[in-house]
């Protein structure tokens, strides 16, 4: 029986493709860059983001319905699938291992301080592969739960908060020279681009307007959380603090009162980020298993001894590639960056250009791409 | 595997022998398979002009009185010779003019013979004839309609199903009186040749799911069913989860009203569990009294359901994860209050909480094998030796027998017994994540939760229905129970899709219809 | 068949690794020492960090074995290190539990470390997730320790009282401010880079230290909250009287509750209070010479809690509106010699730095280069309207002669 997930599924996948880690630690980023318009970053970087969502939009429209690297295949030939398939494959597996890196981290500095980094790693690749291992549909409708349960502790946040919101943090407005909103519209808009995950998706909605559909829908709300938590740490914080702490999404959390008796709720608060995050995961290795069996060819379900071994070189890499956290920070915010910029945005453009040029070569293998 | 089939082989040959037409061949094959024991009864008769009968019945499962009708009948008609001179053939005379009995069908085959007589059936055999007469003379002693023992309602219809199934399905007839109401039976278990019948209402259930069912119950191969409890493993769809994929109940209006759902339902003889399917996560949170009572305090109960679903799977496991990981979550006057407990307990708390769990899961146990009489002794003991005693000595912390109590008790508000047995066995995965990792542990505890109910079918349906994938039109009937006039649609995951189940305007109907006699009466 | 068997395998061993080598970061409730209270004092370039550790046992009384009234609630000892968190990890040689701060209500901070930098105790706050920055901050002018080996009333946690008091004094007086650590990194990284912090101090003759101070209805000593420090770019540089920080409160719009008291204006040397209980302080910047001025109106609604002049008629709107004038007058004197204070200190405590680059975001540029400069120039208008929109349940002052006379 093949695998079905609707538009909204979709969707939800898309924004925690997205979204979970773009909140940990883009907003101080962004905001020590453009200060108290850091929300107008956001609001460019999701202009950008929502033209590249159009065009891979576009790239999706085009599809005959099979998945990403066999339809490749059969428009542009094995070689240059093969190539494209290893690229794409090393960046999967590089934004993977930087995710796991990134939760462990979370979770080893604010929750188990004296946990080996390993041992959490371990358990975050572990689960996700699990989820992976139940397939696509399985991960849909979890993937929707999570977003939900996301949404509305997110929002639950936002209000209990609201008592220690200083609206004057934001003035004056328009205060940054534009060029300085260009340097840092580059990072938002890099984590958006993340939303190319949706063409590993395609084949399993039932219409590929479905797919675009889902891929400017999620691009507008992972962006719109961007934007809230932006415009929270701002309103809590003020522009000078937010410099000064890692993760201060949550460190705002950690002020929330409520009584006399909910003092430190932030962890409570943290269950539906950790979920997503589990989430994101476990879409990264999703289509980072799909690429690798396409490479190697392998066509039926992997024994899950195979898997237990690949998800423990996940999580080891993840763990030894950045001896320390300040490597991992500054490969975040240059290289990984960086990478997703050329890999998500070139890469594609590349492709799209491509399946237009080569348009008229193979009209008859496009079946579901009208309708 | 092997010797069953042998088994099922001789049991092939047994079968094709014949009747032999001389009956005493046939009384002596009786007597050697079912034996020559005092529930073996074997009645001569002498029939039109000495010809020689008998009727064979095992006494116990057969009705008495049947059986001495049936003999009566056949005596009398002795009399009257000329019905035997109209029809000529006996067998004729018998079935159409002399017995006074109900459900007689022919025999055949020796293997017929016996397992006639073991339903519970009379045989009428008559010499030089190499077939016989089976007459439904079924009875015996069964336990009969009593009030349900689990499911119980405080408002609500109180029988609930006995172990015989012909009197089961009365009761679901009595529900619903339609020709849509279709029951089919068949017979599982090579052995106990178990009598299983499926219900299903014509144009509401998914032709579908219908042929599914049975697809699966004719998979079935095994020499025993003894409760709908063999059916129910045979025939759910994953093999390792711990929750339940089919649901069982013991009220005849919970059946009917899922089979008015679109449900299939599949019950068993000599259980008075019924089992209906599919299901999903959201139906064990569902009690039939939810439907008799106002829909604000069903709503209200179920919430409160869900809630105590929760606690009792991970009460234990957030205490552990709060009070060794995340101390800081605890209000300061409770964190002292708890510490100043702790002071002197001698284990770590995971390991209290483990000790005090499977404590109450032992004196659970025990609470259900215990014979009735003794009852209050375990009460006794275990409210106070365990409980109290331990705390006084300096074991175990108050605190954690509070959780541990609390936990208890919440595990029994689901009306789906079954779901809360399952909630009882994450509960101790889940402590021990939590005792490993904290919060951190009991989060990735859940997602593997809920990627494997994500995961789940249910006869084809998905186990998370209607949240995930979502179902707007089925929304009104999980979290919240909507009153009766606003469901207007049937549920569309079972049956088919957007069936309606009353008239639209009927809550409109009424209102304005009492609004124009109160007018009327004013003005009189 | 084998992998299946392999694969439960390794996981089995997985779980069973976890189980047996799990429980890293696992603390139990009895290996935790709780603080209370945290206090920070200098000895030449060393920190003396005190804590106030909780025993609870002795806290909740009655509750299992080894609960039962006596005993000091809580313990204070020292430690003394080149850096605060080398002070903390010292205490791992005279405690059998290790520290805990999430539960710490207040750190007291001694003068002479306040006035010698505050940077360090910033960052130990904001780096370290144990340390929670919703802590309390106080300033006492000795050593601090003293305070936190001041035993209370009714509270038997300390600690806590502190921070009890601290709550209830600037939800009703408004005074003195309650800041949590993360508002004053907040406050000193903003523009003015200012802050206020209330002061703690010893009133009374000796310390009560022993539970048998408890014996007595009065105590000898017992903490009260004094003054108010202010803070500038992370070092203490004075103080200010509770009647100016009374008047900066009306300047930052900080006023939850207060309460005025104003002379009769009949002249009797008697005296009236009202209970402020909302008000709100619009800054009205503008530019005189090139100079900043803020105009503050204060709009203050009260009660009439007490009233000892002799004849007054409230039912009559002047005789209210002369209360209300008194009173606005006082207001405008308290927010004046607040401002004095100030200027003298040349601390930017209302936060005009802000609103300068708010609102004049060209000349901010020039002034960013010497604030302080440009502080001393600020003038500033209090415009104060109080409204007195309730009386009590009397309309007249009580007084007993009249009423023995039945006149009105």
């Amino acid at each position: 029986m093949k695998q079905r997930i609707t538009t909204i599924q979709g969707f939800a996948i898309l924004v925690n493709t997205i979204a979970p880690s773009a909140v940990l630690q883009m907003p101080a980023h962004i905001v020590s860059v453009t200060k108290q318009d850091a929300w107008l970053t956001v609001l460019f970087s999701m202009v950008v983001g929502l033209v590249y969502a159009y065009v891979v939009g576009r790239i999706c429209l085009l599809s005959n319905g099979k998945p990403l690297m066999e339809w490749l295949e059969s428009r542009f030939g094995k070689a240059v699938a093969l190539v494209i398939a290893i690229m794409l494959c090393g960046y999967y597996f590089m934004v993977a291992t930087s995710v796991v890196r990134q939760f462990t981290n979370y979770v080893h500095e604010q929750l188990l301080n004296t946990t080996p980094i390993l041992a959490i790693a371990l358990v975050i690749v572990l689960v996700s592969v699990y989820a992976v291992w139940q397939g696509i549909e399985a991960m849909g409708r979890m993937h929707f739960i999570v977003l939900l349960f996301g949404c509305v502790l997110m929002g639950l946040n936002f209000l209990l908060l609201w008592s220690y919101y200083d609206w004057s943090n934001f003035l004056p407005i328009f205060e940054m020279p534009p060029e300085r909103h260009l340097s840092a519209v580059l990072i938002p808009a890099g984590w958006l681009s993340e939303i190319s995950a949706v063409l590993f998706l395609l084949p399993y909605f039932k219409k590929n307007i479905q797919a675009a559909r889902a891929a400017l829908w999620a691009t507008l709300l992972s962006g719109s959380m961007i934007l809230v938590t932006v415009v929270m740490i701002i309103a809590v914080f003020g522009v000078k603090i937010v410099n000064a702490l890692s993760y201060p999404s949550f460190a705002a959390l950690g002020i929330v009162e409520v009584g006399k008796f909910m003092e430190r709720i932030d962890v409570f608060l943290l269950t539906a980020w950790m979920a997503s995050m589990f989430a994101k995961v476990s879409i990264f290795l999703f289509i980072f298993f799909q690429l690798l069996s396409f490479i190697f060819g392998i066509r039926k379900k992997t024994s899950p001894l195979t898997a237990l071994a690949v998800s423990a070189f996940i999580s080891a890499s993840s763990i030894y590639s950045w001896p320390r956290n300040s490597n991992f920070i500054e490969y975040i915010f240059t290289s990984l960056s960086a990478y997703l910029l050329v890999n998500n945005y070139a890469l594609f453009l590349l492709i799209w250009g491509g399946l237009r040029l080569f348009k008229k070569k193979s009209d008859d293998v496009q079946g579901g791409a009208a309708t | 595997m092997k010797k069953q089939n042998n088994g099922a082989d001789s049991q092939g040959s047994e079968q094709a022998n014949r009747l032999s037409s001389d009956i005493e061949d046939n009384i002596r094959y009786a007597q050697d398979t079912l034996g020559t024991g005092p529930d073996i009864l074997i009645r001569r008769l002498h029939l039109f002009q000495e010809s020689k009968a008998a009727v064979l019945s095992i006494a116990g499962i057969t009705d008495k009185a049947s059986v001495n009708l049936l003999v009566d009948s056949m005596l009398s008609e002795y009399r009257e010779q000329s019905g035997l001179a109209r029809e000529g053939d006996p067998f004729q005379a018998l079935l159409y003019r002399m017995l006074a009995v109900g459900g007689i069908r022919s025999l055949e085959t020796l293997y017929d013979l016996d397992v006639a007589m073991l339903e519970g059936l009379s045989v009428v055999l008559l010499d030089g004839y190499d077939r016989a007469l089976a007459v439904n003379t079924g009875g015996g002693e069964r336990r009969g309609v009593e009030e349900p023992s689990t499911q119980t309602v405080v408002r609500g219809p109180k029988e609930g199903f006995a172990e015989s199934i012909l009197t089961n399905i009365s009761l679901l007839r009595t529900k619903i009186k339609s020709p849509n109401l279709r029951i089919e039976y068949k017979i599982i278990g090579q052995q106990t040749r178990t009598t299983v019948a499926v219900a299903y209402m014509k144009g509401i259930s998914e032709d579908k799911v219908v042929n599914e069912v049975h697809r699966r119950l004719d998979a079935i191969e095994t020499d025993s069913i003894l409760d709908s409890g063999y059916i129910e493993e045979f025939i759910h769809e994953k093999k390792y989860s711990p929750f339940p994929l089919l649901q069982n109940t013991e009220r005849p209006d919970a059946i009917a009203a899922g089979l008015l759902e679109g449900q299939v339902a599949i019950i068993v003889d000599g259980s008075p569990f019924a089992l209906l399917a599919p299901v999903t996560f959201f139906k064990f949170f569902q009690s039939s009294e939810d439907y008799y009572q106002s829909y604000d305090i069903a709503t209200f109960l179920r919430v409160i359901r869900f809630v105590s679903f929760f606690a009792s799977m991970l009460l234990p496991s957030l205490y552990i994860a709060i009070t060794t990981f995340h101390q800081e979550m605890l209000p300061t006057p409770l964190l002292i209050s708890i510490a100043a407990q702790r002071e002197g307990v001698p284990f770590p708390a995971i390991i209290e909480a483990m000790i005090m769990e499977l404590t109450f899961e032992i004196l659970r146990e025990a609470g259900v094998r215990m014979p009735r009489i003794i009852g209050s002794a375990i009460s006794i003991v275990g409210a106070l030796v365990l409980g109290q005693a331990a705390v006084q000595a300096g074991l175990i912390s108050a605190a954690m027998v509070i959780v541990v109590s609390f936990t208890a008790i919440a595990s029994f508000v689901i009306p789906a017994v079954n779901m809360g047995t399952s909630a009882r066995l994450i509960r101790f995965a889940m402590m021990i994540l939590a005792g490993s990792f904290g919060v951190f542990g009991i989060m990735a505890g859940l997602m593997v939760l809920l990627t494997h109910l994500s995961g789940l079918r249910s006869f084809g349906v998905p186990y998370l229905t209607p949240i995930s994938p979502l179902v707007k039109n089925n929304l009104k009937d999980v979290f919240v129970r909507a009153p009766w006039w606003a469901m207007n649609k049937r549920p569309a995951l079972f049956g088919k899709p957007g069936t309606s189940r009353q008239g639209k305007q009927e809550k409109k109907a009424i209102s304005s219809q009492s609004g124009k006699s109160g007018e009327e009466e004013e003005g009189q | 068949m084998i992998v299946r068997r392999t694969t439960s395998i390794v996981l089995f061993l997985l779980l069973s690794g976890t189980m047996l080598t799990g429980c890293w970061s696992r603390v139990e409730l009895n290996e935790l020492a709780i603080t209370s209270a945290t206090s920070i004092d200098r000895d030449g370039d060393d920190w003396i960090v005190s804590f106030q550790v909780v025993i609870p046992s002795t806290i909740s009384s009655g509750i299992g074995i080894t609960g039962g009234g006596g005993g000091s609630p809580v313990i204070v000892y020292s430690t003394k290190g080149k850096t605060i968190r080398e002070a903390n990890m010292h205490s791992v040689y005279e405690s059998p539990r290790r520290l805990y701060f999430a539960h710490n209500r207040v750190i007291v901070i001694s003068e002479e470390t306040a006035r010698r930098g505050l940077n360090p105790v910033l960052e130990v706050y904001l780096r370290n997730p144990d340390a929670r920055e919703t802590v309390d901050v106080l300033v006492t002018a000795g050593k601090s320790r003293k305070i936190l080996e001041q035993m209370m009333q009714i509270q038997r946690i300390p600690g806590d009282g502190i921070r009890e008091i601290n709550t209830i004094e600037a939800e009703n007086s408004s005074a003195l401010p309650e800041v949590k650590m993360y508002e004053l990194a907040m406050n000193l990284a903003s523009d003015s880079a200012s802050a206020l912090l209330p002061e703690i101090y010893l009133s009374g003759t000796k310390e009560t230290s022993s539970l048998s101070a408890f014996e007595n209805t009065t105590l000898p000593s017992k903490l009260r909250l004094g003054r108010a420090a202010v803070i500038k770019k992370d070092k203490m540089v004075g103080w200010l009287s509770r009647k100016d920080a009374l008047g900066v409160a009306y300047m930052r719009d900080a006023i939850n509750k207060s309460l005025v008291t104003v002379a009769c204006p009949d002249g009797s040397g008697n005296n009236s209070s009202i209970s402020i209980g909302s008000s709100s302080t619009n800054q009205r910047p503008s530019l005189i010479d090139g100079n900043l001025k803020v105009k503050l109106e204060v709009k203050a609604e009260g009660t009439l809690v007490q009233s000892d002049c002799k004849s007054l008629d409230l039912y009559k709107t002047d005789v209210i509106q002369q209360i209300e004038k008194a009173a606005e007058k006082e207001i405008a004197s308290c927010i004046l010699s607040g401002w004095q204070s100030l200027q003298k200190l040349k601390a930017d405590a209302v936060g005009f730095a802000g609103l300068a680059h708010r609102t004049y975001r060209k000349e901010w540029r020039n002034w960013q280069k010497d604030w302080d400069a440009e502080f001393a120039r600020i003038q500033i208008e209090p415009a104060v309207s109080v409204t007195l929109s309730n009386v009590g349940l009397s309309n007249q002052s009580l007084n007993v002669d009249k009423l023995r006379e039945g006149k009105k």
